[in-house]
């Protein structure tokens, strides 16, 4: 969950040195998709796809009791029914945007379509297509906060951090509770408290500056 | 070793904060909503739905 992009989060897998797949959500698809105002969260999902364990908030798996948690599930016996998938489990990005412009062409009006596309678009490097895409989904329904942190991904890409922020300022206003985008402006207001290290007692201060106004 | 397909998306090292007035949509016992996202290298998507067949952990971080 990092609008400004891999570069922040690749340092944490690097330091880690993480073997399991890992990806990055930056418009926060799936904060909309699933419905979480916080991070770290943890969801099992089954071979059908069934949704089996969720944590939201303060996930870890060194944590005992969530890694007890998930270890349990994993004890039951497998409902697999279908072979496991050949591969390494990736597509081409290339695919991924041919595949949401279809999508897109298939069913115009579905603005969730709209901004799936406009993300593969700025994930490929077409920021300019991806920001009007996401500025068209804000003429409709200005108050997608969805939109608004693409638009500011966009904005990220091109260089103009500014705009940015004031799209990511939008998006919070609109959804105060919704800490991924809080905190995601700070981090991109004073970069040097969250690297390389973040600092938690800056962030301690800064919730009872906030807390007073 | 068991079929655990494991996902990295983006973990604050903050505790999770308190709020109210938001929707979770993900219930368990319900389908896992499809999604799409780019790997950290840029060059390539995973797709949960390309998982069918596996138990796969999915895990949500931040940098900050």
């Amino acid at each position: 969950m990092d609008t400004q992009g891999a570069e922040v989060a690749r340092r944490f897998t690097e330091a880690a040195g993480v073997t399991f797949p890992s990806a990055v959500d930056r418009a926060q698809g799936l904060w909309d998709l699933y419905g979480f105002p916080v991070v770290p969260n943890g969801f099992l999902v089954d071979e059908q796809g069934i949704v089996r364990y969720a944590k939201i908030g303060e996930f870890d798996a060194r944590n005992p009791a969530d890694a007890a948690a998930i270890e349990g599930l994993l004890s039951e016996p497998s409902h697999k029914q279908t072979a496991p998938t050949a591969g390494d489990y990736t597509r081409p990005l290339a695919e991924a945007l041919h595949q949401a412009e279809e999508a897109q062409k298939r069913d115009p009006e579905n603005l969730d379509l709209r901004m799936t596309l406009a993300e593969r678009l700025v994930e490929s490097k077409q920021d300019d297509r991806g920001l009007r895409e996401f500025q068209s989904v804000l003429e409709i329904n200005p108050k997608s906060t969805r939109a608004l942190v693409g638009l500011a991904t966009a904005y990220l890409d091109l260089g103009k951090k500014d705009k940015a922020l004031a799209a990511l300022q939008h998006a919070s206003a609109l959804d105060p509770d919704n800490w991924i985008i809080h905190k995601q402006i700070w981090a991109i207001e004073h970069p040097e408290q969250f690297y390389p290290a973040i600092n938690s007692e800056w962030q301690d201060e800064r919730l009872k500056e906030e807390g007073k106004k | 070793m068991r079929k655990l397909a494991l996902f990295i998306l983006g973990a604050t090292l903050m505790a999770a904060m308190h709020s109210v007035g938001w929707a979770q949509k993900i219930k368990v016992g319900e389908p896992a909503p499809d999604f799409t996202v780019p790997s950290l290298d840029g060059k390539t998507t995973y797709r949960l739905s390309d998982f069918r067949g596996h138990r796969v952990l999915v895990f949500n971080w931040a940098s900050w």
